[in-house]
């Protein structure tokens, strides 16, 4: 058993939203600091290092060590974690000389075009004196001071943790300032006579004794909750008040004092002598390399080449590797159209009813964000497409009259209306049959067309990964463009003897993004010059590229099916999620009984012809006619639509996540009784007898609104930057892009008003026992 | 000036302990402590905890059992275990129980330690709702300060690009 010691001392709150933060900012000033130590080792050396790290370690302390758990409860200890945030803290960070390291740790790119504006504005730079300047930062720290040790103030602290947080805040912020002039971080510039820090720290302290003398000798409890919470400790209220006005009396004297002491025998013992003076103002303010380039242009994008890695990259190249997860996804859908055909029809129970509408859409998407289009490079409909090649003839060509996404999209909104209108998610045998149904369209195409036609013109779930792949940070690319320029061979497309080249027709060097890609890495294996690869960079990076490349005649992305096709999913997103929402289901089925119809088919047919296509088609036809009236552009209405088109990828695929996630994480136990009921009906018994109850209980996640309005966040945000660079294209001046993007930013908005709306409603709970819940 | 932005970032995030004490009694041999995060309770997940001391000695008890029994006025009766596990303060047996009703509740809160029993009875008046708006305000406020933010970095670059060429001819 725990003595009550050990339970004190273990309180700790690691809390991830707390360490993530320290752990960004440790990297940053890590990372600066090394760049900056090797041009200005005087500046930069360990002492700064350590320092700024110590007082970082300061905060932490005091925000999730049991300093924190019992700071409601006794005073004294509360005063601890104050004086932690207030006087150990801040004069190490300071001492550490933050602000050059930390600029230095951050990404070029986001330092040149996020952060050199700012800290180039003159204003920011008059505001940045101005809250430094002595008097500002001294009056700032007392009275925080003095105003959260108002009982008042106190006891709103003690009682909400919003306005304790806030609290820590206000100490730690104007505690970084107060240091600010007594330590003086470089490069900052002292504007007063040192001289006056003796007085300031004096003045500080003749008010720290007045709050300080005021909680030892007041008669009366000053906080009630102190007066009311459990003692832990043999002091009374009133004694633990007078302990923690002692030790902010000694202690903070003691941090004011010394520091004023040491200032004021350097005064008197310094004299500068002509030939340091000479030196100060002969040596050069540092610069980081970061700060330097940024009036230096911009720098080509770093990408990571992921088949140099060892091992991992030898695995990714390997074709066995492919085959082994196209058979791991073959075995899947053959057991899932079984156990769909011939296992229990109820869904919840069933494989076809849990892995492929919960398990396999979630972590496709998540597979998106985090790597890139992995369906298609496991794709088990492979085995299907090579079928129909050696039992049918597959000597045509695609008809030059279906060579687009147009059918594509049609297949798209038939799967969506069949989705809702037949609830696929709830029947197993019709799930079956659909995976059925894909096989044999696949036998059937590519066994009668040359080329991967299945793949670049029928597939649905090709298309969705293709476009959600825009955001995925996984490419194929080419290592070295000047390579490529050399090529007379061509092999990456033509193919060779050994090797058959890209079947979707993609040419390496002028490609500029998954579009179309399968990940099948007959590219990677067909270059002689081994100069194809697979490319890892930031998520979104290609979004930014594509805008880019439209200028230079992109062709994925001056066609109109293709942004039609990609405005079909993003605002399938939105109604293929509020498809689950139960006021919206109620509302469809008072609207059967008011038209007396016999089923709610034709009114979800309605609903999705109107969410899907004349909605759509009507505010995209508003944006551009707005955006030619706003900004006085004479542009084509198509080329408006296939230029911003891409800039909405990212909000449909944040609603898409949000949707698939929240089924991944509030129904992904239900895998495990299925599988146990699947096996158990084979005769295996080796799982064990099926819990049903892991597919009735929803694990409470009351975290999980929080994630899907940040990922929607994330996802409007990107839109809006995306679609601002878009606006470039066609005006340069800030109000003419303003006026260009206005409208488009008015279709993210409402869109990112649906997406939230449909968040915080109660959702169907598709794939479990338990259906309504309420999110 | 960077640092003021980064550091009060990290303490904000801070979940602060903000413990209020719903409610007190001795009931031989215990006396229990109920606490809550925060009050008012509304609907959702509140973060019930308890302190069991010895009735005389006042001395935390850390090996007992304590269960909350909570029910609506409509009937709706809520059971959930508080543990040390669950709990920050390792003092205390917490429990994240789901309010899913506003309105009057009762509260009971069963104690065990081996053959000694206890329990403490209380009133909790759930009130309305938060507006969701209120409840996520941070994640709704955040799209529009980085556009703010952005709209003002656009119009510095602006301002930038067009004093600079001003200045290279004055030199």
């Amino acid at each position: 058993m725990d003595t009550v010691t050990d339970a004190v001392f273990s309180s700790w709150d690691l809390n991830p939203w707390l360490l993530f933060p320290a752990l960004v900012i440790g990297l940053l000033y890590a990372l600066g600091w090394a760049r900056l130590y090797k041009r200005a080792s005087d500046r930069f050396g360990l002492p700064q290092l350590i320092s700024f790290y110590a007082g970082l370690t300061a905060v932490l302390f005091a925000l999730v060590s049991p300093l924190d758990a019992f700071a409601g409860w006794l005073l004294t200890v509360h005063m601890i974690q104050h004086l932690l945030l207030m006087m150990v803290a801040p004069p190490l960070i300071l001492y550490g000389s933050p602000y050059l390291p930390l600029l230095a740790g951050m990404p070029r790119r986001f330092l040149k075009d996020g952060m050199a504006p700012f800290l180039a504005s003159v204003t920011v730079r008059k505001v940045g004196r101005f809250v430094t300047h002595p008097v500002f930062c001294w009056t700032a720290f007392v009275f925080t001071s003095i105003a959260w040790h108002t009982p008042p103030m106190y006891q709103l602290a003690l009682r909400t943790p919003t306005w304790h947080a806030a609290e820590h805040l206000c100490f730690l912020t104007t505690a970084l300032l107060f240091w600010w002039p007594i330590i003086q971080p470089y490069p900052w510039i002292a504007r007063t006579p040192r001289w006056l820090i003796v007085p300031y720290l004096f003045l500080a302290d003749i008010q720290n004794t007045a709050l300080s003398a005021f909680l030892i000798f007041y008669e009366r409890v000053l906080y009630p909750t102190y007066a009311t919470v459990p003692r832990i400790t043999s002091l009374t209220p009133l004694e633990d008040q007078a302990a923690a006005g002692a030790i902010m009396w000694v202690a903070s004297s003691v941090f004011f004092l010394v520091p004023a002491g040491l200032v004021t025998v350097k005064l008197l013992s310094t004299r500068r002598t002509p030939a340091s003076r000479k030196q100060s103002t002969r040596s050069q303010p540092v610069r980081s390399e970061r700060t330097r380039s940024v009036t230096q242009g911009p720098s080509k994008p770093a990408s990571l080449d992921l088949l140099s890695l060892p091992f991992i990259g030898r695995l990714l190249r390997s074709p066995q590797f492919r085959r082994a997860a196209q058979l791991v996804m073959l075995l899947l859908a053959v057991l899932v159209v079984l156990d769909g055909l011939f296992g229990h029809q109820m869904a919840p129970m069933n494989l076809a009813g849990v892995l492929p509408w919960t398990h396999w859409r979630g972590l496709t998407v998540l597979a998106l964000l985090i790597a890139g289009n992995v369906f298609c490079f496991a794709c088990p409909f492979n085995f299907a497409r090579e079928l129909g090649r050696r039992i049918l003839p597959a000597r045509w060509s695609w008809p030059r009259r279906l060579r687009s996404k147009w059918g594509a999209i049609a297949l798209l909104l038939l799967f969506f209306w069949v989705y809702e209108a037949f609830s696929l998610w709830d029947s197993p045998r019709a799930t079956a049959m659909l995976v059925i149904g894909y096989f044999a369209a696949a036998i059937v195409v590519d066994g009668l067309f040359t080329g991967a036609s299945f793949c670049k013109y029928v597939c649905p779930i090709g298309q969705y990964q293709f476009i959600q792949s825009l955001v995925s940070p996984v490419e194929v690319g080419v290592r070295n463009l000047a390579v490529c320029g050399t090529c007379q061979t061509y092999d990456c497309i033509r193919g060779n003897e050994q090797q058959r080249g890209c079947e979707l027709k993609l040419f390496q060097p002028r490609k500029t993004s998954n579009m179309d890609c399968t990940l099948c890495m007959d590219c990677v294996h067909a270059c002689p010059h081994e100069n194809v690869s697979l490319l890892a960079s930031l998520p979104g990076s290609q979004l930014v590229r594509i805008e880019r490349s439209q200028k230079r005649r992109n062709k994925f992305f001056r066609r109109f099916d293709v942004a039609a096709l990609i405005f079909l999913l993003v605002f399938a997103a939105f109604a293929n999620a509020g498809g689950m929402v139960l006021p919206l289901q109620s509302w469809e089925q008072s609207l059967e009984t008011k038209l007396g119809l016999a089923s709610l088919q034709p009114i979800i047919a309605v609903l999705y012809l109107v969410a899907l296509v004349v909605l759509p088609a009507f505010l995209i036809a508003g944006c551009v006619w707005l955006t030619k009236t706003l900004g006085a552009l004479r542009a084509g209405w198509r080329e408006i639509v296939w230029t911003y088109a891409p800039a909405f990828v990212p909000l449909g695929f944040s609603m898409w996540l949000a949707h698939f996630s929240y089924h991944l994480l509030t129904a992904g136990q239900t895998a495990l009784p299925v599988i146990q009921r699947a096996a158990m009906d084979t005769g295996i018994t080796l799982l064990g007898a099926p819990d049903w109850s892991l597919s009735s209980t929803m694990p409470s996640l009351d975290w999980l609104p929080a994630l899907e309005l940040l990922l929607l966040d994330l996802g409007l945000l990107f839109t809006l930057y995306i679609g601002w660079r878009t606006a470039a294209r066609f005006g340069a001046t800030l109000s003419r892009r303003l006026r260009l993007n206005a409208p488009w930013a008015a279709l993210a908005f409402l869109l990112y008003s649906i997406g939230m709306w449909i968040i915080f409603q109660p959702m169907q709970m598709r794939g479990m026992m338990m259906m309504d819940s309420m999110h | 000036m960077l640092i003021l932005i980064f550091l009060p970032a990290l303490v904000g995030t801070a979940r602060a302990d903000g413990g209020v004490v719903l409610s007190q009694r001795t009931s031989e041999p215990f006396t229990i402590t109920v606490f809550s995060t925060e009050m008012p309770l509304r609907p959702g997940t509140a973060d019930l905890s308890v302190l069991l001391e010895q009735a005389h000695e006042h001395s935390p008890i850390l090996d007992g059992e304590v269960i909350f029994e909570l029910s609506h006025e409509t009937g709706m009766i809520i059971r959930a275990e508080a543990t040390r596990r669950q709990a920050r303060n390792k003092l205390l047996y917490c429990s994240l129980v789901d309010l899913p009703l506003a309105g009057h509740w009762k509260m009971r809160v069963l104690a065990r330690r081996g053959n000694d029993r206890a329990e403490l009875l209380q009133d909790l008046t759930v009130a309305a709702p938060q507006l969701l708006l209120l409840s996520y305000w941070k994640l709704i406020a955040f799209p529009p300060t980085v556009i703010i933010l952005f709209v003002l970095n656009q119009w510095l670059r602006g301002t930038r690009s067009i004093n600079t060429p001003a200045r290279t001819v004055r030199r």
